[in-house]
Protein backbone atom coordinates (compact mmCIF):
# COMPACT_ATOMS: atom_id res chain seq x y z
CA UNK A 1 0.00 0.00 0.00
CA UNK A 2 2.88 2.52 1.07
CA UNK A 3 5.03 1.43 -2.15
CA UNK A 4 1.67 1.74 -4.24
CA UNK A 5 0.64 5.09 -2.85
CA UNK A 6 4.47 6.40 -3.66
CA UNK A 7 4.86 4.72 -7.20
CA UNK A 8 1.13 6.53 -7.67
CA UNK A 9 2.65 10.00 -6.61
CA UNK A 10 6.08 9.57 -8.79
CA UNK A 11 3.79 8.77 -11.92
CA UNK A 12 1.71 11.65 -10.64
CA UNK A 13 4.32 13.77 -10.80
CA UNK A 14 5.68 12.95 -14.17
CA UNK A 15 2.15 14.06 -15.22
CA UNK A 16 0.48 11.08 -15.34
CA UNK A 17 -3.35 12.08 -15.30
CA UNK A 18 -4.79 8.65 -14.37
CA UNK A 19 -2.75 8.39 -11.93
CA UNK A 20 -3.96 12.11 -10.38
CA UNK A 21 -7.50 10.49 -10.98
CA UNK A 22 -6.65 6.92 -8.91
CA UNK A 23 -5.34 9.36 -6.55
CA UNK A 24 -8.32 11.09 -5.92
CA UNK A 25 -10.65 8.20 -5.90
CA UNK A 26 -7.93 6.22 -3.26
CA UNK A 27 -7.92 9.37 -0.83
CA UNK A 28 -11.43 11.30 -1.18
CA UNK A 29 -12.51 9.63 1.80
CA UNK A 30 -10.21 10.27 3.74
CA UNK A 31 -9.58 14.21 3.29
CA UNK A 32 -13.31 14.85 3.38
CA UNK A 33 -13.36 12.60 6.78
CA UNK A 34 -10.57 15.06 8.43
CA UNK A 35 -12.36 18.38 6.57
CA UNK A 36 -15.46 17.10 8.47
CA UNK A 37 -13.95 17.38 11.23
CA UNK A 38 -12.54 21.23 11.19
CA UNK A 39 -15.80 22.12 8.90
CA UNK A 40 -19.28 21.39 9.59
CA UNK A 41 -21.44 22.49 7.13
CA UNK A 42 -21.49 19.50 4.40
CA UNK A 43 -21.37 21.84 1.37
CA UNK A 44 -18.28 23.92 2.96
CA UNK A 45 -16.63 20.47 4.09
CA UNK A 46 -17.22 19.38 0.37
CA UNK A 47 -15.94 22.68 -1.28
CA UNK A 48 -12.74 22.32 0.95
CA UNK A 49 -11.95 18.71 -0.15
CA UNK A 50 -11.94 19.85 -3.45
CA UNK A 51 -9.40 22.88 -2.81
CA UNK A 52 -7.28 20.67 -0.98
CA UNK A 53 -6.70 18.41 -4.15
CA UNK A 54 -7.12 21.12 -6.63
CA UNK A 55 -3.62 22.83 -3.94
CA UNK A 56 -2.21 19.64 -4.15
CA UNK A 57 -2.34 19.26 -7.93
CA UNK A 58 -0.34 23.22 -7.85
CA UNK A 59 1.98 21.79 -5.66
CA UNK A 60 2.85 18.42 -6.55
CA UNK A 61 5.28 19.28 -8.88
CA UNK A 62 8.02 20.88 -6.00
CA UNK A 63 6.96 17.87 -3.58
CA UNK A 64 9.85 15.68 -3.78
CA UNK A 65 9.61 13.61 -0.61
CA UNK A 66 7.55 11.05 -2.75
CA UNK A 67 7.30 7.97 -0.06
CA UNK A 68 5.77 10.91 2.89
CA UNK A 69 2.35 11.91 0.83
CA UNK A 70 0.32 10.96 3.47
CA UNK A 71 1.39 12.45 6.35
CA UNK A 72 1.62 15.86 3.68
CA UNK A 73 -1.72 15.18 1.84
CA UNK A 74 -3.35 15.33 5.68
CA UNK A 75 -0.89 18.77 6.59
CA UNK A 76 -2.43 20.43 3.89
CA UNK A 77 -6.27 19.19 4.71
CA UNK A 78 -5.82 20.45 8.04
CA UNK A 79 -4.25 23.97 6.47
CA UNK A 80 -7.05 24.29 3.88
CA UNK A 81 -9.72 23.78 6.64
CA UNK A 82 -8.56 25.98 9.29
CA UNK A 83 -8.07 28.78 6.42
CA UNK A 84 -11.99 27.92 5.72
CA UNK A 85 -13.54 28.26 9.11
CA UNK A 86 -11.06 31.12 9.81
CA UNK A 87 -12.67 32.77 6.85
CA UNK A 88 -15.66 31.51 7.72
CA UNK A 89 -15.45 32.73 10.99
CA UNK A 90 -15.14 35.89 9.97
CA UNK A 91 -18.79 36.23 8.28
CA UNK A 92 -21.69 34.38 10.09
CA UNK A 93 -22.84 30.80 8.64
CA UNK A 94 -26.25 31.29 7.22
CA UNK A 95 -27.21 27.40 8.19
CA UNK A 96 -25.08 24.87 9.61
CA UNK A 97 -26.14 21.02 9.66
CA UNK A 98 -24.87 19.60 13.26
CA UNK A 99 -22.04 17.29 12.56
CA UNK A 100 -23.77 13.87 13.56
CA UNK A 101 -26.37 14.20 10.67
CA UNK A 102 -23.63 14.79 8.44
CA UNK A 103 -21.90 11.75 9.31
CA UNK A 104 -24.88 9.68 9.84
CA UNK A 105 -25.95 10.38 6.18
CA UNK A 106 -22.40 9.28 4.66
CA UNK A 107 -22.63 5.71 6.71
CA UNK A 108 -22.16 3.00 4.80
CA UNK A 109 -24.37 -0.33 5.53
CA UNK A 110 -23.08 -4.25 4.96
CA UNK A 111 -25.80 -5.74 7.30
CA UNK A 112 -28.57 -3.86 8.81
CA UNK A 113 -28.06 -5.70 12.56
CA UNK A 114 -24.68 -5.22 12.57
CA UNK A 115 -25.05 -1.74 11.08
CA UNK A 116 -27.22 -0.79 13.86
CA UNK A 117 -24.95 -2.05 16.27
CA UNK A 118 -21.78 -0.24 15.04
CA UNK A 119 -23.95 2.62 13.83
CA UNK A 120 -24.85 2.98 17.46
CA UNK A 121 -21.61 2.50 18.79
CA UNK A 122 -20.38 4.82 16.27
CA UNK A 123 -22.89 7.36 16.99
CA UNK A 124 -21.65 7.39 21.04
CA UNK A 125 -18.02 7.67 20.12
CA UNK A 126 -18.90 10.60 17.84
CA UNK A 127 -21.05 12.42 20.12
CA UNK A 128 -18.55 11.71 23.04
CA UNK A 129 -15.60 13.41 20.44
CA UNK A 130 -17.66 16.50 20.38
CA UNK A 131 -18.08 16.76 23.52
CA UNK A 132 -14.11 16.90 23.95
CA UNK A 133 -12.25 20.26 23.94
CA UNK A 134 -10.96 21.42 21.00
CA UNK A 135 -7.38 20.88 21.80
CA UNK A 136 -8.34 16.72 22.77
CA UNK A 137 -10.64 16.53 19.72
CA UNK A 138 -7.53 17.47 17.22
CA UNK A 139 -5.27 15.35 18.42
CA UNK A 140 -7.67 12.17 18.53
CA UNK A 141 -8.16 13.35 15.06
CA UNK A 142 -4.87 13.29 14.06
CA UNK A 143 -3.55 10.28 16.09
CA UNK A 144 -6.52 8.01 16.36
CA UNK A 145 -8.55 8.42 13.40
CA UNK A 146 -6.59 9.44 10.54
CA UNK A 147 -3.36 6.81 12.37
CA UNK A 148 -0.36 9.83 11.56
CA UNK A 149 2.18 8.91 13.55
CA UNK A 150 2.84 10.27 16.61
CA UNK A 151 6.67 12.60 15.31
CA UNK A 152 4.11 13.58 12.65
CA UNK A 153 1.35 14.63 14.52
CA UNK A 154 3.48 16.79 16.74
CA UNK A 155 5.52 18.58 13.85
CA UNK A 156 2.06 19.44 12.58
CA UNK A 157 0.91 20.89 15.64
CA UNK A 158 4.43 22.24 16.23
CA UNK A 159 4.39 20.72 19.49
CA UNK A 160 7.18 17.95 21.21
CA UNK A 161 7.45 14.70 20.38
CA UNK A 162 6.12 14.28 24.30
CA UNK A 163 3.86 16.99 24.66
CA UNK A 164 1.79 15.03 22.05
CA UNK A 165 1.90 11.38 23.56
CA UNK A 166 0.44 13.27 26.82
CA UNK A 167 -2.01 15.09 24.96
CA UNK A 168 -2.95 12.04 23.52
CA UNK A 169 -3.35 10.02 26.22
CA UNK A 170 -5.19 12.84 28.25
CA UNK A 171 -7.49 13.30 24.51
CA UNK A 172 -8.81 9.40 25.16
CA UNK A 173 -8.89 9.74 28.84
CA UNK A 174 -11.39 12.63 28.25
CA UNK A 175 -13.47 10.62 25.52
CA UNK A 176 -13.56 7.76 27.56
CA UNK A 177 -14.92 9.82 30.26
CA UNK A 178 -17.32 11.23 27.60
CA UNK A 179 -18.61 7.66 26.56
CA UNK A 180 -19.25 6.86 30.49
CA UNK A 181 -21.04 10.41 31.02
CA UNK A 182 -23.07 9.51 27.72
CA UNK A 183 -24.02 5.91 28.51
CA UNK A 184 -24.97 7.32 31.91
CA UNK A 185 -27.45 9.95 30.47
CA UNK A 186 -28.65 7.53 27.82
CA UNK A 187 -29.56 4.87 31.11
CA UNK A 188 -31.09 7.67 33.34
CA UNK A 189 -33.27 8.69 30.31
CA UNK A 190 -35.00 5.29 29.85
CA UNK A 191 -34.72 4.90 33.33
CA UNK A 192 -37.66 8.22 33.46
CA UNK A 193 -39.23 6.89 30.62
CA UNK A 194 -39.46 3.56 32.20
CA UNK A 195 -41.33 5.00 35.58
CA UNK A 196 -43.60 6.97 32.71
CA UNK B 1 -8.95 -28.04 54.76
CA UNK B 2 -8.56 -26.41 57.98
CA UNK B 3 -8.28 -22.97 58.45
CA UNK B 4 -4.55 -22.58 58.42
CA UNK B 5 -4.90 -24.99 54.94
CA UNK B 6 -7.13 -21.89 53.90
CA UNK B 7 -4.58 -19.03 55.02
CA UNK B 8 -1.99 -21.21 52.89
CA UNK B 9 -4.25 -20.92 49.99
CA UNK B 10 -5.52 -17.54 50.64
CA UNK B 11 -3.32 -15.19 48.33
CA UNK B 12 -3.52 -18.03 44.93
CA UNK B 13 -7.47 -18.60 45.42
CA UNK B 14 -7.98 -14.28 45.91
CA UNK B 15 -6.04 -14.07 42.82
CA UNK B 16 -8.02 -16.52 41.23
CA UNK B 17 -4.98 -18.69 40.31
CA UNK B 18 -6.33 -21.70 42.38
CA UNK B 19 -7.85 -24.25 39.98
CA UNK B 20 -9.68 -28.01 40.84
CA UNK B 21 -9.14 -29.75 44.23
CA UNK B 22 -7.88 -27.02 46.02
CA UNK B 23 -10.49 -24.56 44.70
CA UNK B 24 -12.87 -26.48 45.58
CA UNK B 25 -11.59 -27.25 49.30
CA UNK B 26 -11.09 -23.52 49.79
CA UNK B 27 -15.03 -23.12 48.59
CA UNK B 28 -15.85 -26.22 51.08
CA UNK B 29 -14.27 -24.37 54.11
CA UNK B 30 -15.67 -21.21 53.71
CA UNK B 31 -19.27 -22.27 53.42
CA UNK B 32 -18.48 -23.94 56.75
CA UNK B 33 -16.20 -21.03 58.49
CA UNK B 34 -17.78 -17.94 59.15
CA UNK B 35 -14.46 -16.76 60.58
CA UNK B 36 -12.41 -17.60 56.94
CA UNK B 37 -15.13 -15.50 55.64
CA UNK B 38 -14.94 -12.75 57.23
CA UNK B 39 -10.92 -12.68 56.55
CA UNK B 40 -12.01 -13.04 52.64
CA UNK B 41 -14.23 -10.19 53.01
CA UNK B 42 -11.82 -8.39 54.49
CA UNK B 43 -9.53 -8.92 52.42
CA UNK B 44 -11.56 -8.34 48.90
CA UNK B 45 -13.24 -5.04 50.20
CA UNK B 46 -16.45 -6.10 50.13
CA UNK B 47 -18.92 -3.34 51.36
CA UNK B 48 -15.85 -2.08 53.56
CA UNK B 49 -12.15 -0.88 52.23
CA UNK B 50 -10.18 -3.75 50.70
CA UNK B 51 -6.64 -3.75 52.54
CA UNK B 52 -5.22 -1.96 49.55
CA UNK B 53 -7.45 0.54 49.84
CA UNK B 54 -7.33 1.28 52.74
CA UNK B 55 -3.05 1.31 52.48
CA UNK B 56 -3.68 3.63 49.73
CA UNK B 57 -5.98 5.81 51.65
CA UNK B 58 -3.34 6.15 54.06
CA UNK B 59 -0.34 6.82 52.18
CA UNK B 60 -1.00 8.00 48.41
CA UNK B 61 -4.42 8.48 48.25
CA UNK B 62 -6.59 6.95 45.47
CA UNK B 63 -4.76 6.63 41.70
CA UNK B 64 -7.65 6.02 39.65
CA UNK B 65 -7.23 9.32 37.43
CA UNK B 66 -3.73 7.76 37.26
CA UNK B 67 -4.08 4.50 36.42
CA UNK B 68 -6.97 5.72 33.90
CA UNK B 69 -4.23 8.55 32.07
CA UNK B 70 -1.90 5.49 31.87
CA UNK B 71 -4.57 2.97 30.78
CA UNK B 72 -5.16 5.81 27.78
CA UNK B 73 -1.42 6.19 27.11
CA UNK B 74 0.02 4.45 23.51
CA UNK B 75 1.81 1.73 25.67
CA UNK B 76 0.70 0.88 29.15
CA UNK B 77 2.24 -0.50 32.27
CA UNK B 78 1.33 -4.60 32.65
CA UNK B 79 1.34 -4.01 36.92
CA UNK B 80 -2.17 -1.84 36.23
CA UNK B 81 -4.41 -4.48 35.42
CA UNK B 82 -3.93 -5.95 39.15
CA UNK B 83 -5.84 -2.10 39.61
CA UNK B 84 -8.34 -2.60 36.27
CA UNK B 85 -9.28 -5.99 38.24
CA UNK B 86 -10.14 -4.89 41.57
CA UNK B 87 -11.71 -1.05 40.58
CA UNK B 88 -15.37 -1.28 39.16
CA UNK B 89 -14.69 2.02 38.06
CA UNK B 90 -11.39 1.53 36.05
CA UNK B 91 -12.72 -1.59 34.46
CA UNK B 92 -15.92 0.60 33.15
CA UNK B 93 -13.33 3.70 32.05
CA UNK B 94 -11.11 0.70 30.25
CA UNK B 95 -13.82 -1.03 28.39
CA UNK B 96 -15.18 2.37 27.31
CA UNK B 97 -11.81 3.11 25.86
CA UNK B 98 -11.35 -0.26 24.51
CA UNK B 99 -14.25 0.46 22.86
CA UNK B 100 -13.43 4.27 21.32
CA UNK B 101 -9.66 2.25 20.45
CA UNK B 102 -11.80 0.04 18.21
CA UNK B 103 -14.28 2.59 16.89
CA UNK B 104 -12.18 5.95 16.08
CA UNK B 105 -9.77 4.31 12.99
CA UNK B 106 -13.45 3.04 11.39
CA UNK B 107 -13.93 7.49 11.47
CA UNK B 108 -11.41 8.39 9.24
CA UNK B 109 -13.27 7.88 6.09
CA UNK B 110 -16.30 9.77 5.06
CA UNK B 111 -18.30 8.32 1.75
CA UNK B 112 -18.29 10.91 -0.34
CA UNK B 113 -20.95 11.79 -3.10
CA UNK B 114 -20.43 9.83 -6.72
CA UNK B 115 -19.37 13.39 -8.18
CA UNK B 116 -16.67 14.06 -6.15
CA UNK B 117 -13.67 12.69 -7.92
CA UNK B 118 -14.86 13.62 -11.42
CA UNK B 119 -15.52 17.38 -10.11
CA UNK B 120 -11.93 17.21 -9.13
CA UNK B 121 -10.95 16.08 -11.96
CA UNK B 122 -12.54 18.17 -14.12
CA UNK B 123 -11.35 21.34 -12.00
CA UNK B 124 -7.92 20.28 -12.16
CA UNK B 125 -7.91 19.30 -16.00
CA UNK B 126 -8.40 23.18 -16.79
CA UNK B 127 -5.40 23.93 -15.01
CA UNK B 128 -2.46 23.38 -16.76
CA UNK B 129 -1.39 19.67 -16.72
CA UNK B 130 1.42 18.84 -14.62
CA UNK B 131 3.44 17.70 -16.92
CA UNK B 132 3.24 21.84 -17.98
CA UNK B 133 3.57 22.81 -14.98
CA UNK B 134 7.03 20.96 -14.80
CA UNK B 135 7.63 22.60 -18.52
CA UNK B 136 6.82 26.40 -17.46
CA UNK B 137 8.87 25.85 -13.75
CA UNK B 138 11.79 24.84 -16.37
CA UNK B 139 11.22 28.01 -18.44
CA UNK B 140 10.84 30.08 -15.45
CA UNK B 141 14.09 28.41 -13.81
CA UNK B 142 16.01 29.65 -16.99
CA UNK B 143 14.60 32.83 -17.25
CA UNK B 144 15.36 33.62 -14.22
CA UNK B 145 18.76 32.65 -14.63
CA UNK B 146 19.63 34.84 -17.76
CA UNK B 147 17.82 37.94 -16.66
CA UNK B 148 21.17 37.97 -14.15
CA UNK B 149 22.96 40.83 -14.84
CA UNK B 150 26.20 38.37 -14.75
CA UNK B 151 24.48 35.66 -17.53
CA UNK B 152 26.39 37.08 -20.88
CA UNK B 153 29.51 36.56 -18.88
CA UNK B 154 28.76 33.05 -17.52
CA UNK B 155 27.54 32.54 -20.76
CA UNK B 156 30.96 33.40 -22.73
CA UNK B 157 33.04 31.74 -20.28
CA UNK B 158 30.99 28.48 -20.53
CA UNK B 159 31.22 29.12 -24.32
CA UNK B 160 34.78 29.59 -24.07
CA UNK B 161 35.25 26.47 -22.09
CA UNK B 162 33.27 23.93 -24.83
CA UNK B 163 35.15 25.68 -27.38
CA UNK B 164 38.34 24.99 -25.45
CA UNK B 165 37.39 21.63 -24.72
CA UNK B 166 36.38 20.53 -28.10
CA UNK B 167 39.81 21.94 -30.32
CA UNK B 168 42.26 22.64 -27.50
CA UNK B 169 42.66 20.08 -24.87
CA UNK B 170 44.67 17.25 -25.23
CA UNK B 171 41.93 14.79 -26.44
CA UNK B 172 40.25 17.56 -28.46
CA UNK B 173 38.01 15.75 -31.26
CA UNK B 174 38.69 18.74 -33.61
CA UNK B 175 41.98 20.15 -33.00
CA UNK B 176 42.09 21.85 -36.68
CA UNK B 177 39.40 23.89 -36.53
CA UNK B 178 40.60 27.14 -35.14
CA UNK B 179 43.35 26.91 -38.12
CA UNK B 180 41.09 26.22 -41.06
CA UNK B 181 38.43 28.74 -39.71
CA UNK B 182 41.47 31.62 -39.71
CA UNK B 183 42.33 30.50 -42.84
CA UNK B 184 38.96 30.80 -44.10
CA UNK B 185 38.58 34.19 -42.93
CA UNK B 186 42.27 35.57 -44.65
CA UNK B 187 40.89 33.99 -47.64
CA UNK B 188 44.39 31.95 -47.68
CA UNK B 189 44.90 28.24 -48.21
CA UNK B 190 46.45 26.14 -45.36
CA UNK B 191 50.28 25.81 -45.54
CA UNK B 192 51.02 23.61 -47.87
CA UNK B 193 52.44 19.99 -47.34
CA UNK B 194 50.41 19.07 -44.01
CA UNK B 195 47.86 15.69 -45.33
CA UNK B 196 45.63 16.51 -43.09
CA UNK B 197 44.98 20.03 -44.15
CA UNK B 198 45.28 19.19 -47.90
CA UNK B 199 41.21 18.09 -48.51
CA UNK B 200 40.23 21.83 -46.85
CA UNK B 201 43.10 23.19 -48.95
CA UNK B 202 41.85 21.97 -52.62
CA UNK B 203 38.36 23.73 -51.38
CA UNK B 204 39.84 26.88 -50.37
CA UNK B 205 42.03 26.95 -53.42
CA UNK B 206 38.65 26.15 -55.94
CA UNK B 207 37.78 29.16 -58.68
CA UNK B 208 34.31 29.20 -56.88
CA UNK B 209 35.58 29.89 -53.27
CA UNK B 210 38.25 32.23 -54.48
CA UNK B 211 35.59 34.33 -56.47
CA UNK B 212 33.02 34.24 -54.01
CA UNK B 213 35.06 33.90 -50.28
CA UNK B 214 35.57 37.62 -49.50
CA UNK B 215 32.10 39.10 -50.19
CA UNK B 216 30.32 35.80 -48.23
CA UNK B 217 32.63 36.35 -45.51
CA UNK B 218 31.68 40.16 -45.38
CA UNK B 219 27.79 39.02 -45.07
CA UNK B 220 28.42 36.56 -42.73
CA UNK B 221 30.42 39.02 -40.83
CA UNK B 222 27.42 41.18 -40.92
CA UNK B 223 25.00 38.69 -39.90
CA UNK B 224 27.13 38.01 -37.02
CA UNK B 225 27.05 42.14 -36.21
CA UNK B 226 23.06 41.39 -36.37
CA UNK B 227 23.01 38.63 -34.08
CA UNK B 228 25.33 40.10 -31.66
CA UNK B 229 23.58 43.30 -31.45
CA UNK B 230 19.84 41.49 -31.21
CA UNK B 231 21.44 38.95 -28.35
CA UNK B 232 22.42 41.82 -26.60
CA UNK B 233 19.47 43.84 -26.92
CA UNK B 234 17.66 41.22 -25.50
CA UNK B 235 19.70 40.08 -22.59
CA UNK B 236 20.03 43.61 -21.28
CA UNK B 237 15.90 44.18 -22.62
CA UNK B 238 16.84 47.21 -25.21
CA UNK B 239 14.51 46.59 -27.70
CA UNK B 240 15.61 49.24 -30.28
CA UNK B 241 18.49 47.10 -30.14
CA UNK B 242 16.67 43.87 -30.89
CA UNK B 243 15.19 45.55 -33.63
CA UNK B 244 18.11 47.20 -35.17
CA UNK B 245 19.89 43.97 -34.55
CA UNK B 246 16.83 42.36 -36.95
CA UNK B 247 17.08 44.08 -39.81
CA UNK B 248 21.06 43.55 -39.81
CA UNK B 249 20.37 39.98 -39.37
CA UNK B 250 17.65 40.17 -42.40
CA UNK B 251 19.91 42.12 -44.37
CA UNK B 252 23.07 39.69 -43.80
CA UNK B 253 20.68 37.10 -45.43
CA UNK B 254 19.89 38.88 -48.61
CA UNK B 255 23.59 40.10 -48.78
CA UNK B 256 24.62 36.47 -48.67
CA UNK B 257 21.54 35.69 -51.04
CA UNK B 258 23.42 37.95 -53.32
CA UNK B 259 26.47 37.24 -53.16
CA UNK B 260 26.15 33.28 -53.83
CA UNK B 261 24.52 34.27 -57.35
CA UNK B 262 26.71 37.64 -58.18
CA UNK B 263 29.12 38.48 -55.90
CA UNK B 264 29.98 42.15 -57.81
CA UNK B 265 26.52 43.22 -56.95
CA UNK B 266 25.51 45.13 -53.68
CA UNK B 267 22.65 45.85 -51.85
CA UNK B 268 20.84 48.75 -52.02
CA UNK B 269 18.12 50.65 -49.92
CA UNK B 270 18.31 50.30 -46.23
CA UNK B 271 20.91 47.30 -46.37
CA UNK B 272 23.34 49.70 -48.54
CA UNK B 273 26.94 49.67 -46.93
CA UNK B 274 27.84 52.85 -45.24
CA UNK B 275 31.30 54.37 -46.18
CA UNK B 276 32.32 53.13 -42.64
CA UNK B 277 31.32 48.99 -43.77
CA UNK B 278 28.01 49.28 -41.39
CA UNK B 279 24.48 50.08 -42.34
Amino acid sequence: MHDDVTQLVRRCREGDELAWEELVRRFQGRVLGLVTHYVRSREDARDVAQEVFIRVHRSLPNFEQEDRFVPWLLRVTRTCAIDHTRRRAARPPAQDVPVENVLALADPAPDPAEHAERRSDRGLVRRALERCSELHREILVLRDIQGMALQDVAELLGIPGGTAKSRAARARAELARAVLALEDEEARSMGEEGAR
Amino acid sequence: MNCEGLHEHLDAYLAGALRGDASAAVDAHLAACAECRSVVAVVRGGDRPSIVQSVLASTTGRTCSRVQEELAADGHEVFLQDHVAECAHCRRFARALARCRRILPELSELEPDADFASDVVMSTVDRPSLRHVAWRRAVDRWNGWIDRPRAARDLAVIVTAVLVLLTSSPFAPFPQLPGRALDAVRGTVAVPGRAADAAWSSVVATPTVRHHGPRLIEELDRLGDGLARAGTGFLIGDADRVVEGASEIECGLQGLWLGLRSPEERLDGPCARAPGGRA
